[in-house]
C-alpha cells in the first residue's frame, strides 16, 4: 500500500458550489483505484506567480492511499486535463499520514493563508517562531541586526552572501 | 587581525527537524534570497544531507505556486 499526497489548485474565481463539485469528481475518479484519506480545502492562497493569468488559487489538499500505483500516471493526466484545476502535484509519501499531522497540515496552511496581504499580521502572531529563528541564525554566524563590532567586520548585513563566503573562507586558511 | 567567527550550524540539527515539508513554506522561506535563490549550503550551514531535502522541498513548492522561482524586484 503506498500512500500519496496531492495538492491542487483550483480557480479561485468559482463559487463554493462548483469547487465541491469539482472535489467530488476529483473523489469519484480517484475512488476507482483508491481509498480517499482525507480531502481539505486549504482557502484561497496568493500565488507566487500568475497561473494562466490568475493570481489567486483556491488550494485543496488531498490524501490516498492505492495499490495500483501504475494509475497514479492516469490520475496526473486527468488532473492537467481538468481544466478547473490550474495546477496539481502528486507526492508519494513515506508513511501513512496520521489524522495529527492532516488536522497540524490545515491549521499551518490557513495561518499561512494569503501570505502577501496578511503577512505583517501573521509576523506578529509567529514572534516565538521568529526570535526561535532569529536566535538560531545568530549563533550559526547570520547575526542579523547585531552589528557588534567585533561581527561587524565580517557579517553585518543581513544576506552576506559572497562577502561571507570570502570572510570564512579567509578563516578557513587562517 | 582576530576572527571572531560565530561557528554556522545546520538549522534542521540544531531544531532536530528530520523532514521538510514542502508546505511549510515559512521555514523554507528563510533559504531563499529576496530573489527567490536558493541560498548556498556555505551561505546557510546546512548540513548537506538536509540541504538536499531542503532543495526538493523549495522545488516542489515553487512548482505548485507556494514560493517564486524568480523575483526579479525583489519583495
Amino acid at each position: 500500500m503506498r500512500y500519496y499526497e496531492t495538492v491542487y489548485i483550483v480557480n479561485p474565481n468559482f463559487e463554493q458550489s462548483r469547487v465541491d463539485s469539482i472535489l467530488k469528481e476529483i473523489e469519484q475518479h480517484l475512488g476507482e483505484f483508491s481509498k480517499v484519506i482525507s480531502h481539505n480545502m486549504w482557502g484561497k492562497k496568493k500565488l507566487a506567480y500568475q497561473i494562466d493569468g490568475q493570481k489567486y488559487g483556491t488550494f485543496v489538499l488531498l490524501y490516498f492511499e492505492t495499490e495500483s500505483s501504475s494509475r497514479i500516471s492516469d490520475f496526473e493526466s486527468f488532473m492537467k486535463l481538468n481544466s478547473s484545476v490550474l495546477r496539481a502535484q502528486t507526492i508519494r509519501l513515506k508513511t501513512k499520514p496520521s489524522a495529527n499531522s492532516l488536522e497540524k497540515n490545515i491549521s499551518i496552511d490557513l495561518g499561512d493563508e494569503s501570505d502577501g496581504v496578511i503577512a505583517k499580521k501573521e509576523s506578529e502572531e509567529t514572534n516565538d517562531v521568529k526570535d526561535a529563528v532569529e536566535e538560531a541564525a545568530n549563533d550559526k554566524d547570520h547575526s542579523e541586526d547585531v552589528p557588534e563590532e567585533k561581527d561587524a567586520s565580517d557579517d553585518s548585513e543581513d544576506v552576506p552572501e559572497e562577502k561571507d563566503a570570502s570572510d570564512d573562507l579567509e578563516a578557513d586558511n587562517k | 587581525m582576530a576572527f571572531v567567527s560565530k561557528r554556522k550550524y545546520c538549522y534542521f540539527k540544531e531544531n532536530k527537524i528530520t523532514e521538510i515539508d514542502y508546505k511549510d513554506v515559512k521555514l523554507l522561506r528563510r533559504f531563499i534570497t529576496e530573489h527567490g535563490k536558493i541560498m548556498p549550503r556555505r551561505v546557510t550551514g546546512t548540513s548537506s544531507k538536509m540541504h538536499r531535502k531542503l532543495v526538493r522541498a523549495i522545488k516542489r513548492a515553487r512548482n505548485i505556486a507556494l514560493m517564486p522561482y524568480s523575483n526579479i524586484e525583489g519583495d
